[in-house]
């Protein structure tokens, strides 16, 4: 089942349609790496989901029911604020009281959610987002990684069935980062909790996401699984020879199957072919003067780069 | 709704701003009544007779006799001046005059008002609460609820504060009051701070600035804009006599009535309303009905506003 569906979701300012017939697809359980330059639409997507912000145009169905459509705000009756209720969220910086306590934070919360053991459910989240030490400070002293905790502490309270986080790891130190990362993870896996989480750490993304969105201009350029991109990212040979025509078009021959590119520098770039050990016998029997012959590692911040400024075609030729 | 009302009131109690706001009111209050006592004082009274005598334009011999003359008088009046100065009208236009006329309990609950609402949308506190479309509906009517709630609490903390520091100083008062006539006082004073603070939150609503919102409870809230347009209106009524009843469709007007006291609320004869109450406008209610008509009014306005415009603009 899908957790959230967009269809043609659009969002316009002005004259300007930040998020453009969006199409999104998160399934049950997913952790979704929603990736995306500066201003390409991920907050004002994250925030039409949440009902923050009405959609121009397009349908949000969550949980399998709509709740939102164009020109309006998410959908009234019981069943959208049932739904509604099911997400906890994180968008941009965390929403908090500056001048209370991280504890009064979260029992503001609790009670406006209705929580019947508030005073056990704010500890318990306190010490979930290991900030159960600092629960009486005001949060205006805290650190901006104390903050991103508190931030998902407040979106944790309602024991939410779905979490949008927009850049979690903001602030966060690398310690702070991978307790973060470690505690999503186990969220996931224990309470099943589906994520999606925009971040400009794809290191980070890249441990944790199983599925990704990559949204440029406001629109939906590719969603693919990470064994997809670990597959697009994975090994390529760099070859480097006396002739590289020759051994390009002799490559070509022998490893049809393979994607092979002429560098600027001469050198040439094989993806696809399941044996560096046969290339390197084709070459050797080929008689090549071979000056270079190396596995390579294609970066994935690289991939997305690419994927997100002008990939489209790629994305297109690649879907066909 | 209720969930809503119960997380706003632990908010409230915890905040600082609250108790500096209430701090402040009681301060006010003991401190006008303070004040007032002295000013009674018979050796107030003395300062002031002395300081006529000595700046007077008399020889040494008058001026020797005149003291004289001051100090058996002020030995006979000593014990009614004190009666006198320290008996006021009622207790209602006690606290018309010492919170509600010149504005105070207006800006103080307006302002507090919109120090809270703002602060939810600026510090983004609002996000974390997922809301369709009947939970904003819900959001903005607790939201009214706490912004009454909170100005009958002012209403009721400045009048008990008044009460217990005029009467600690020994002031008494010459009319008493039925305790319906004071009920319905304190209600018709209440709505009229209602209808301040809904039009406050409206402007916060809509801005979003605490600056703009703090400056149109100063301004707006305090009674002052609502003066000068009542002036402007006298004037406009010499060539357009519909301007005469602008006054009585006024928060302003409500509250300058409310000045005098709670049984001239009630007065029956046309006339005498006129007179006592409307002098530049024709008033064809008894005057509680009119102050009630014109505050419904400006809390409905408010209303309208907030669950038609307010309520449908995005919240980050």
């Amino acid at each position: 089942m899908h957790v959230i569906q967009t269809r043609g979701l659009t969002r316009v300012y002005g004259d300007r349609r930040v998020v453009d017939g969006f199409d999104m697809h998160v399934a049950e359980g997913d952790i979704y790496g929603f990736v995306g330059k500066n201003g390409a639409g991920k907050s004002t997507v994250m925030k039409m989901i949440d009902g923050l912000v009405a959609p121009t145009s397009g349908e949000i169905i969550l949980f399998g029911a709509a709740v939102g459509s164009g020109g309006e705000e998410p959908g009234s009756g019981a069943e959208s604020a049932r739904q509604l209720r099911r997400i906890g969220v994180l968008i941009e910086s965390p929403g908090l009281l500056p001048n209370m306590s991280a504890k009064d934070n979260l029992m503001v919360k609790a009670l406006a959610l209705g929580i019947v053991d508030a005073q056990a459910r704010v500890r318990e989240v306190l010490r979930l987002v290991g900030l159960q030490g600092v629960g009486a400070q005001r949060t205006k002293r805290f650190s901006q990684g104390m903050k991103q905790r508190l931030g998902i502490g407040l979106a944790l309270l309602g024991n939410p069935d779905l979490l949008l986080l927009d850049e979690p790891f903001n602030g966060l130190d690398p310690e702070g980062t991978r307790d973060m990362r470690t505690l999503l993870v186990r969220l996931n896996a224990t309470l099943g909790i589906t994520m999606v989480i925009s971040s400009h750490v794809l290191e980070q993304l890249d441990r944790i996401a199983t599925r990704y969105g990559v949204i440029a201009n406001g629109r939906m350029v590719r969603e693919m699984s990470a064994s997809d991109v670990q597959q697009e990212c994975g090994d390529s040979l760099l070859i480097r020879t006396s002739d590289p025509s020759r051994t390009l078009v002799q490559l070509e021959r022998a490893f049809p199957e393979a994607a092979l590119a002429a560098l600027p520098d001469g050198a040439l770039r094989m993806a696809g072919a399941s044996d560096a050990g046969a290339v390197a016998a084709m070459l050797h029997a080929s008689d090549e003067t071979v000056l270079e012959f190396s596995e390579l590692k294609r970066d994935i911040e690289e991939y997305f780069v690419e994927l997100m400024e002008g990939g489209a075609s790629h994305v297109q030729s690649a879907q066909v | 709704m209720f969930n809503l009302l119960k997380s706003d009131m632990y908010r409230i109690v915890r905040s600082k701003t609250f108790w500096v706001f209430s701090g402040l009111c009681v301060v006010m209050m003991v401190g006008v009544a303070a004040m007032m006592a002295y000013f009674s004082s018979p050796e107030f009274a003395a300062m002031v007779n002395e300081n006529l005598v000595q700046h007077a334009d008399l020889t040494v011999e008058e001026r020797a006799e005149a003291q004289v003359e001051l100090a058996e008088a002020q030995a006979d009046l000593a014990e009614a001046q004190v009666l006198n100065g320290k008996e006021l009208h009622s207790i209602t236009a006690m606290w018309a005059s010492n919170f509600l006329n010149g504005g105070f309990l207006g800006i103080i609950t307006s302002a507090l008002v919109v120090l809270f609402l703002v602060r939810d949308l600026k510090s983004g506190f609002i996000k974390n609460l997922n809301m369709s479309r009947t939970g904003r509906v819900r959001y903005y009517a607790e939201k009214l609820v706490v912004v009454a709630l909170l100005d009958a609490f002012f209403l009721a903390l400045c009048s008990v504060c008044s009460v217990v520091a005029f009467t600690a100083f020994g002031f008494t008062f010459q009319v008493v009051e039925g305790a319906g006539a004071v009920a319905l006082w304190m209600l018709l004073a209440w709505l009229a701070m209602f209808a301040y603070s809904c039009l406050a939150a409206c402007v916060a609503w809509l801005t979003r600035s605490e600056a703009i919102s703090i400056t149109f409870s100063v301004i707006v809230c305090s009674c002052m804009a609502g003066a000068f347009l009542v002036q402007l209106s006298l004037l406009l009524a010499n060539a357009l006599p519909v301007f005469e009843a602008f006054q009585n469709w006024t928060i302003v007007g409500g509250v300058s009535a409310l000045t005098q006291g709670a049984n001239a609320l009630f007065v029956q004869d046309p006339g005498d309303i006129v007179s006592a109450l409307y002098p530049w406008g024709e008033a064809v209610l008894a005057p509680w009905w009119q102050i009630l008509l014109a505050d419904i009014l400006y809390v409905a306005i408010a209303c309208i506003i907030v669950f038609t415009v307010c309520r449908k603009r995005n919240v980050a």
